[in-house]
């Protein structure tokens, strides 16, 4: 059976600190995913080194059976955990830069979601608050029909009024085929949408588990379980 | 998509570089009427005044075009921007030959727009028929020696177009130098960039010495002596270019393929 998303021994050092520990993923299609861990447990680094914005010191990733790269950039919506727009462009000019360079990209969804929350299309990113940019940020990204989606962090800025709308947003908008991969601490505020967890500590898979058999084995809730295996 | 790349970069970088290039042309029309009023004229502090503030507009204006596209370069690429850049399904070189192009026609642009305003600053009636004189007779005077000939003249265009495009590629091979190091990747960058065009004029000078003694010694008559250097930094000149230019392409490339590592 082929995976949609596949690691095989990834290893990444920076320098002498080892960020990533032989990660051996296999992620299946149609699923929503949580990448759980404390800060510098290697989150970020693997959600990079997914998306090829970052090179393995040893082992390689595959998705949809392709080592990173314009096949696979086409069919991976990413969110960074940063702002990553040119603060000087315009939401509609983000939309045409969107809407040329994929071709998943649905403008009008898009706009549908932009009006919901208000933002106009003649508004500026520099002008923006922080929480608005990353709403605008998080809208084109969910504006596309892409096979995985990759979300760092998505809701950490946010109030909770948009976080409750952003959260109903990804689920309405990602289609069965697809999964989703999010990485956050919140995890209350997501538990109940995710089917499976990934709990990485020190850059290791401390366990890969769905979520009904954490409720069925353990007894607990994901949050719970994380609060004990990562008891400071 | 290399169509779009090229689009979208005209567009970002455009809108700047338009305003300062189109103020610096203003400013010469301005200071040409001042200087055309004949108390203006002479009242030399009012000029001289005038004068450094259109020295110090050129140099800023030059310079200005440089760092803006630099910087347009590493923002783009290698900060915040980069994640998006480097996640759109087009390859590493396809954003490097947008960049270069887009950044070699401002630059030429700008080397076309300073000099225009210097002519407009010291422009005078029947300087056209002037330069045409002097044009001519130099043109003459270069067929006479037989420097002028169709694959000379073409030598000497693809090494101007090769050098244009070489400024880019050498402060895109610089930058991305500077991401290889794990900490200070900007001063790593710039001390890459001075390095190497320190280094790439001693290796020039002494490749250009070399052949001028070898010349001196192989040629007898003294007829022909100008002739063969001329021929020779020629060729030479173009092939420095051609090896800078793909030398900075291939590492800049490498580096964005296999050791890219946004932080």
């Amino acid at each position: 059976m082929s995976y949609l998303i596949q690691s095989n021994h990834l290893c990444k050092k920076f320098g002498s600190k080892q960020a990533l520990t032989d990660i051996n993923l296999r992620i299946e299609r149609g699923r929503i995913i949580g990448l759980l861990g404390p800060n510098g447990s290697g989150k970020s680094t693997l959600i990079k080194i997914i998306n090829g914005l970052m090179m393995p010191t040893e082992g390689d990733v595959l998705i949809d059976q392709k080592k990173p790269g314009v096949e696979t950039k086409k069919i991976i919506s990413y969110l960074p955990e940063r702002t990553y727009l040119n603060e000087w462009m315009r939401v509609r000019e983000l939309l045409d830069y969107f809407g040329d360079f994929y071709q998943d990209f649905h403008r009008d969804r898009a706009e549908v979601m932009l009006k919901n929350l208000n933002i106009h299309l003649d508004d500026k990113l520099k002008t923006m608050s922080k929480g608005t940019k990353e709403k605008v940020q998080l809208i084109l990204v969910m504006s596309r029909d892409a096979q995985i989606y990759i979300l760092d962090e998505p809701i950490g800025g946010v109030d909770p009024a948009a976080r409750d709308y952003i959260l109903r947003t990804i689920i309405g908008n990602y289609n069965e085929n697809a999964t989703v991969l999010l990485s956050t601490h919140l995890i209350s505020d997501i538990e109940n949408i995710l089917d499976e967890v990934i709990f990485l500590q020190y850059g290791q898979i401390r366990f890969h588990a769905s979520v009904d058999e954490i409720r069925m084995k353990e007894g607990k809730s994901v949050d719970q379980l994380f609060r004990e295996v990562y008891r400071c | 998509m290399l169509g779009k790349l090229i689009k979208h970069e005209w567009k970002a970088v455009g809108k700047v570089l338009a305003i300062m290039h189109v103020a610096l042309i203003l400013m010469a029309v301005i200071g040409k009427i001042m200087l055309s009023i004949d108390v203006l004229r002479k009242a030399w502090p009012m000029w001289s005044a005038l004068l450094l503030l259109y020295v110090l507009s050129v140099i800023a204006v030059g310079v200005g075009t440089h760092i803006y596209l630099a910087v347009r370069f590493y923002k783009n690429m290698y900060t915040d921007e980069g994640y998006l850049s480097f996640t759109l399904p087009v390859k590493p070189w396809e954003h490097i030959f947008s960049k270069t192009l887009v950044c070699s026609i401002w630059i030429f642009i700008d080397a076309v727009v300073i000099v225009a305003s210097i002519i407009i600053l010291v422009m005078y009636k029947g300087m056209g028929t002037e330069f045409l004189q002097g044009w001519n007779e130099l043109i003459a005077q270069l067929s006479a020696e037989s420097m002028l000939g169709v694959w000379k003249v073409m030598q000497g265009v693809i090494t101007v177009v090769l050098s244009v495009i070489s400024v880019p590629l050498t402060y895109y091979f610089s930058i991305s130098i500077g991401q290889l190091f794990n900490s200070h990747k900007m001063l790593a960058s710039v001390v890459t960039f001075f390095i190497t065009i320190n280094v790439l004029q001693v290796i020039s000078t002494v490749i250009s010495a070399v052949f001028m003694i070898g010349t001196l010694e192989a040629v007898v008559d003294t007829e022909g002596l100008s002739l063969s250097i001329y021929d020779g930094m020629l060729s030479i000149g173009m092939v420095e270019q051609i090896v800078i230019v793909i030398g900075f392409w291939l590492i800049t490339n490498y580096i964005m393929n296999k050791k890219l590592n946004l932080e």
